[in-house]
């Protein structure tokens, strides 16, 4: 019984990790390239999350369906972003972290002020894929396991796609060294707005699948953002396995922590780990340090 | 030529509309009395915004009808209404900007108990009454205050049906969770002796904080403890997490309650088949034989589009109690009005509004409902009771 219990703990931490991962996975892409933080990250994935709710309340289109469609939808809403608001600020001020921060804080208050206004403030959720398998006593929530999956799959994808890619090479160069990028002939301005595109398309397909596993409202997005900061300051600004291996160690001290201690300091967790390796591994567990 | 004429009638439709507001706005300058302007804060941003719009719909019903009947005192009404985004600081800053920038004649409560209890003093304070219509926590009360009065069933009445249904079936171990606000707490804190009473064991307690990511860990706790019961007091999303984690680990209590999330009409919307049989807390139903109360179930969903909900017809409720002080006293001075409040019985669609000496209610019950086949139906107490309880709770079966 005992044994099955710890089991059944440690499966349920690294399915909070998965989803952990997938919400933060987004948020890593843009800070790799452009070194932006986008603090409007978890309202695009919550803004997500409530079309599925309402696409399947309406017309019966799973969340699993809408995901291509999340994903086109997440990356053209990046590009307007990314041409629209950041590409306007004079180059030397695009690298800056602080200006383009207040931006993307200034789109996150937008987007659930615009998410307000078409969904209201009701909470939704999709009552779709809610039951576990039960596999010799220990249970795998299915909304859960399916998102693990695909945090694994995207990272891999990324993975590949930055380091065996042209583009995605073009991608890296443009995030080390901006001038020696430019050199080579390399289109800064494509490479950016590339990686806000596929950040936000990223955050939005992970927005498709939580919104299978939360109920929220326009205003719940913030704390996705703050939890997929702590995930990615963990693994590493800009790592995607770090990412990973992060979420799935939050995950694991929320589960432990709630379980042995209390649901208060499982809820810290997330905040007391950032703030200890900020201290003292700023790197984060799998990060480089950051290069300008 | 069309579109040319179609913007020339547009223009023309404008310029009548001006003109009749010019008109309408010099005929109350000139000779008809001001509105009587009357100031709340509502959360319509926040975590609290969607109870937040439920409980304003309910003002505004009452306010809409009144105007439509003439006023009071021969004025129109005015809602004077300020977001204070589900924040206690940022409520009290805006009623002291509508008691002393707006001059507002009157105020009634806020939506939720935290936030209710932050602004409680400042009814006394500027000698206001404040009917507070979403504050069942007892706390404000216990302050010796006196011009802050309850408009809505204390808050261990809530869980008092889920005891008496469990104690009805055999149920013997109640497990007890919910959020760590002001609200769940005050309600919590009344489970123990109220299931001692009833001969039932708290087995398991424990509250989470507000706004938590993960219910799984909490879940595996409340499993170990094997209970007949889960009772949370929890709001919307923490309920929706509550159930899909007790389901994904296989928890199968019989009897399942949450105080205040299924209250709210879409919730079986949203959480789908898991919404049959689960029991919730509601002061209020369509079907109740209170006074008027067909006639404002039926106007509420003319005027929405859809069913009310326990915090509109509280918050309508509210707003009856304050006409009948106004109607009663024949005039907007405040002192008057607090009198009214604290001494006289008024029928409501809630039932019969009463206070004791602290201003807590004790005319209102509030009941027990049961999702049944996506419908809202009372199960207790016998005498309002709509529908027979399905027992033991769906997938307990």
């Amino acid at each position: 019984m005992h044994v099955e219990l710890v089991i059944q703990l440690i499966i349920n931490g690294l399915l909070l990790g998965g989803v952990f991962a997938l919400a933060a996975l987004g948020l890593n892409v843009i800070f790799g390239v452009t070194r932006i933080v986008n603090l409007a990250h978890g309202q695009i994935v919550i803004l997500t999350a409530l079309t599925c709710a309402v696409i399947f309340q309406r017309f019966g289109i799973t969340p699993i369906e809408a995901l291509p469609g999340a994903l086109i939808g997440g990356a053209i809403l990046g590009t307007l972003i990314e041409r629209l608001l950041l590409r306007r600020l004079p180059e030397h001020a695009q690298s800056r972290e602080w200006t383009s921060l207040l931006i993307t804080f200034g789109v996150s208050y937008f987007l659930v002020g615009l998410s307000l206004a078409i969904f209201s403030g009701d909470f939704r959720s999709v009552a779709y894929l809610t039951d576990s398998w039960h596999v010799g006593g220990i249970d795998f929530p299915k909304a859960q396991l399916l998102a693990f999956i695909l945090a694994i799959l995207i990272a891999g994808f990324l993975g590949i796609l930055l380091r065996s890619t042209k583009v995605g090479r073009a991608l890296r160069a443009a995030s080390q060294n901006l001038d020696g990028a430019r050199t080579c002939g390399i289109d800064i301005g494509r490479m950016r707005t590339l990686s806000f595109a596929l950040g936000c398309g990223i955050a939005a397909a992970s927005g498709a699948l939580l919104s299978m596993v939360y109920a929220y409202n326009p205003d719940t997005g913030s704390q996705f953002t703050l939890i997929s900061f702590s995930v990615v300051v963990l693994g590493g600004l800009g790592s995607y396995a770090g990412a990973i291996v992060g979420a799935g160690l939050l995950g694991l001290a929320v589960s432990f922590v709630g379980f042995y201690g209390n649901t208060h300091f499982g809820s810290m967790m997330p905040y007391i780990v950032f703030i200890l390796v900020l201290l003292f591994r700023p790197t984060g567990i799998l990060g480089k340090p950051a290069t300008t | 030529m069309k579109p040319l004429r179609a913007s020339k009638g547009i223009a023309f439709l404008l310029s009548t509309a001006i003109l009749a507001s010019f008109i309408g706005a010099s005929s109350r300058t000139a000779g008809a009395a001001d509105p009587i302007v009357i100031g709340t804060t509502v959360s319509q941003s926040g975590a609290y915004a969607d109870v937040g719009k439920y409980a304003l719909e309910g003002y505004q019903l009452y306010i809409n009808q009144v105007n439509a009947k003439g006023g009071w005192l021969g004025r129109q009404l005015q809602l004077k209404v300020y977001d204070d985004a589900s924040d206690p600081a940022t409520s009290v800053t805006e009623y002291q900007k509508l008691v002393q920038q707006d001059h507002v004649n009157l105020i009634v409560g806020p939506y939720s108990s935290a936030i209710t209890a932050a602004v409680a003093n400042i009814a006394d304070q500027y000698k206001m009454p404040m009917i507070s219509p979403e504050v069942a926590s007892v706390a404000p009360f216990k302050r010796n205050l006196k011009y802050i009065f309850q408009g809505t069933a204390t808050s261990d009445r809530y869980v008092y049906g889920a005891i008496q249904i469990a104690k009805q079936y055999g149920y013997k171990k109640i497990a007890l969770t919910g959020e760590d606000t002001a609200f769940p707490r005050s309600i919590a804190q009344a489970v123990p002796d109220l299931a001692k009473a009833a001969g039932l064991d708290v087995v398991f307690s424990e509250l989470y904080p507000h706004n938590a990511s993960d219910y799984t860990a909490i879940v595996q706790k409340i499993k170990q403890s094997n209970p007949d019961v889960v009772l949370a007091i929890s709001y919307f999303p923490d309920s929706v997490g509550i159930i899909r984690a007790l389901k994904q680990a296989n928890v199968t209590p019989k009897e399942l309650f949450f105080t205040i999330g299924p209250a709210e009409p879409n919730f079986a919307k949203e959480v789908g088949a898991d919404s049959q049989g689960v029991l919730f807390a509601s002061n209020w139903s369509a079907e109740l034989k209170t006074e008027g109360n067909a006639a404002f179930a039926k106007a509420f969903k003319a005027a929405f589009g859809v069913e009310s909900d326990y915090h509109s017809a509280q918050n309508y409720a509210a707003m009856q109690v304050l006409g009948a002080a106004i109607a009663s006293v024949k005039s907007l001075d405040n002192e008057k009005i607090r009198d009214f409040m604290a001494t006289h019985e008024v029928e409501t669609v809630c039932g019969t509004y009463h206070v004791d000496a602290s201003g807590m209610q004790t005319g209102y019950d509030s009941l027990t409902d049961q999702w049944q086949s996506g419908k809202q139906l009372v199960v207790y107490p016998s005498k309002w009771a709509q529908a027979k309880l399905i027992t033991p709770y769906s997938w307990a079966k």
